[in-house]
């Protein structure tokens, strides 16, 4: 039974605590401030991880592990800079695409060292948590953005974002030419790049 | 300066698109630490931000939270000095220092 939830907005924009401050205070053991995070967050992971992973057994289990992993390491990750809702969202979806791969659907044996690698350069420079506030502050815009997109573009760049499969495996998998996947790959981040700028920078523009 | 040919690049190295090295001359750079890739990444990571948090929500059950919460009392005395000891290994994508 699907229990889709309507986006926690208030809890990333308002003047409350920040999941950064939260976790600076869950960092000293503050278990109930955790928990907080948890609570404001959580239905955001853990629809990346079902759209990954399908089922909701398998998706919860990574949705704990994530969180416990952020829990063991909160003294670390405090007064990074480094956002919170980031940092489960690239954890939540490496780790769920490599339990995907270990598990019924296999996308190929090397996708595991390949993702290890980006995720590596993705952790040395993972948003900061007011470049996150700007894009949940529009989000609604963001979405529209995907909308716009041609639909074969945008199924080649849901194939790698939520099937972790190379550009040459979408390509085998939709039965194109490499190149001609590539072309539309490039041109999707390349709209999408300029979109964002133009949504969350500070001028306005009309999408 | 010359990056200009790797723009493309970035989101589709961040989320592994790449069956080997990344293309063109920005495995090279990403190694030398060149300054505009590497701010380029960093604005990359919104975007795959974005991407990825596409998926449309979902409330987790509420054994989950119960699971959790019962995880957290049983290694709480230990996290905390575990996540103060150095980061070992190459799991970078732990929670880490920025740099």
């Amino acid at each position: 039974m699907p229990r889709r939830a309507n986006p926690p907005s208030a809890a990333l924009q308002g003047t409350e605590a920040t999941p950064e401050s939260l976790l600076s205070r869950a960092s000293s053991g503050d278990r109930e401030a955790f928990l907080e995070i948890y609570d404001r967050l959580a239905p955001r992971i853990l629809g990346v991880i079902e759209r990954i992973l399908g089922g909701a057994g398998p998706s919860e289990q990574v949705l704990e592990e994530v969180f416990a992993e952020l829990w063991n390491g909160a003294r670390s990750f405090s007064g990074s800079g480094t956002s919170v809702a980031a940092w489960l969202t690239f954890r939540a979806r490496i780790v769920a695409l490599d339990r995907r791969s270990s598990g019924a659907n296999p996308v190929s044996g090397t996708s595991r060292r390949r993702r290890e690698s980006a995720s590596a350069s993705v952790t040395t420079g993972l948003p900061d948590a007011e470049a996150i506030r700007r894009i949940e502050q529009r989000r609604p815009l963001l979405a529209k953005v995907l909308g716009q997109l041609p639909r074969e573009q945008l199924r080649a760049l849901e194939l790698v974002v939520f099937e972790g499969r190379s550009e040459t495996e979408v390509a085998d998998h939709l039965r194109e030419p490499l190149a001609k996947v590539k072309a539309e790959l490039r041109a999707a981040v390349r709209f999408l790049r300029h979109r964002r700028r133009a949504v969350v920078g500070s001028w306005a523009v009309n999408i | 300066m010359g990056c200009q040919h790797l723009e493309d690049e970035y989101e589709l190295y961040l989320l592994g698109a790449f069956p080997g090295e990344a293309p063109g001359d920005l495995e090279s750079h990403l190694r030398d630490d060149c300054p505009n890739c590497l701010q380029g990444l960093r604005e990359a990571a919104e975007s795959v931000y974005w991407l990825v948090q596409s998926a449309d929500p979902v409330r987790p059950r509420p054994a989950v939270r119960l699971r959790l919460a019962a995880r957290l009392d049983s290694a709480g005395s230990t996290s905390v000095r575990a996540a103060a000891e150095p980061v070992r290994g190459r799991d970078r994508t732990r929670p880490a220092r920025k740099r």
